[in-house]
């Protein structure tokens, strides 16, 4: 089945060191009507509460907002994890929030992101991954694929820090490795 | 390999909890429950349902099962934003003499930084306070007035971003690898071992702190929860939560919001109607 006839129920996109501009870049280029909910989980300082989700939206195609506490996804709307909070996606497409113990150092954690994303919605799952300078997120990536999920790494040799795409790699086999640009086209096949 | 519990075990394990008294864990959602009883598993090294089970007819082991399963609270002064609201929206309001109520006191860090702040604002000898935890254990840990020290560096940062002074260190001696915290500014603080959120009959208070409890419960507790906690704010009185919590919305007409970027609302009416 090729990748557009997928119905997906959430994307989450992952990622650290260097990956605002790729996320800001993905978010400038989708085309309107994007019809899914997207998920970003990026590693940010804890103490600073604004900022990211102003300068995301100054270029984006679609709303970015950070989440309340159990607050719906909605198709076209980028969600994104606030900072100190862990994020995870629940069965009945809600968002949930938490002050648990950080997991490799980071609060948000992206494995968590990911891996509650498989849980909940399978193979109906896309996960991105992209620049990073630590391994959180190779595990919650491999958890998307080990439910068929849909499963995309960012090209290392295009990464400001390619540890975490690396991280990922040795993990498992994704289904893509991908070029921002190409990110970019996959996510817009979904239009429509 | 640790124990992988399936929705069907949760809500077995739940409600064999449920029959101790302050166990009652079943409104907390599903996959809030899945994470912290694989954590409290992994630290009580229970690896068959059938021992847990057993385990918890020992009063100790129960004890150490309700201490795992808080959530202690990431860090002192955690958003400074709120401690800065805190001092310049409430204190002027409520005066020299308040009480405070912390329904669910995960660990000190809470409740230290408010200490601090009261200290700091000249109303440590004037204020009470009454903090509440399942655990035992918990309670007489956080009385001492005990810390980790691996936090030491983020609190001390937080509370340089709320002071323009810096008397932090005045408030800790370091033992055993652990921080000490001044034990003199716990003397209006009462402990009391309870259930999260639940007061007695007639209580109410000046002030409610529950920050970032409320995100682990399902939606019918959360409400139930929060309907029990707004009974017990005082009329004019006022509550805080999680800067990404929200109140449930049909309580919201009972509360007006004094700072809506730090999650801080007023019960209408006054002190003493």
């Amino acid at each position: 089945m090729e990748i557009s006839d997928r119905k997906f129920k959430v994307v989450v996109i992952g990622g650290s060191a260097g990956s605002f501009s790729i996320v800001s870049k993905i978010l400038s280029q989708l085309n309107p009507g994007f019809p899914v909910p997207l998920v970003l989980c990026l590693h940010r300082l804890k103490h600073v509460r604004s900022g990211l989700v102003e300068g995301l939206n100054l270029k984006s195609k679609i709303p970015v907002m950070e989440p309340f506490d159990k607050e719906k996804l909605k198709p076209g709307v980028a969600m994104l994890a606030p900072s100190n909070y862990h994020l995870f996606v629940e069965f009945d497409s809600t968002i949930s929030l938490s002050t648990e113990d950080v997991h490799n150092h980071s609060r948000p954690s992206i494995d968590y992101a990911y891996s509650s994303a498989a849980y909940a919605f399978r193979e109906k799952t896309l996960g991105i991954i992209l620049t990073g300078a630590n391994k959180d997120g190779a595990k919650g990536l491999k958890d998307i694929g080990d439910k068929k999920g849909y499963t995309i790494v960012q090209d290392p040799a295009t990464c400001d820090v390619e540890t975490m795409p690396q991280a990922a790699l040795k993990l498992f086999e994704p289904d893509e490795i991908l070029t921002p640009d190409e990110i970019v086209k996959v996510l817009n096949s979904l239009v429509g | 390999m640790g124990v992988t519990l399936g929705i069907n075990e949760l809500k077995a394990v739940t409600s064999e909890m449920a029959r101790y008294e302050n166990m009652d864990y079943t409104g907390l959602s599903f996959s809030f429950l899945k994470r912290r009883l694989a954590y409290v598993f992994d630290k009580l090294k229970v690896r068959k349902l059938v021992a847990f089970s057993e385990r918890l007819k020992n009063n100790d082991f129960r004890d150490d099962v309700k201490y795992y399963m808080a959530v202690k609270v990431t860090e002192m002064f955690r958003d400074p934003g709120f401690w800065r609201s805190v001092r310049h929206n409430l204190f002027p309001v409520l005066g020299k003499e308040f009480n405070v109520w912390f329904p669910d006191t995960s660990s000190g860090e809470e409740l230290f930084s408010f200490l601090v702040l009261l200290k700091e604002n000249e109303l440590i000898d004037s204020v009470k306070i009454i903090c509440q935890h399942p655990s035992e254990k918990l309670c007489n840990e956080v009385s001492e007035g005990l810390l980790e020290v691996k936090d030491e560096e983020l609190n001390h940062s937080n509370y340089k971003r709320l002071e323009e002074h810096d008397r932090f260190e005045t408030y800790f001696k370091e033992e055993n690898g652990r921080l000490n915290f001044d034990k003199a500014l716990l003397k209006n603080c009462h402990f009391r071992i309870g259930a999260p959120g639940v007061a007695q009959d007639d209580e109410v208070f000046d002030f409610i702190v529950f920050r970032n409890s409320g995100i682990n419960y399902a939606y019918s507790r959360h409400e139930e929860l929060f309907k029990n906690i707004v009974e017990h704010i005082r009329p004019g009185g006022f509550l805080a939560i999680g800067v990404k919590e929200t109140i449930p919305e049909n309580l919201s007409d009972f509360l007006i919001v004094v700072d809506k970027k730090e999650s801080i609302f007023r019960k209408a009416g006054k002190k003493n109607e």
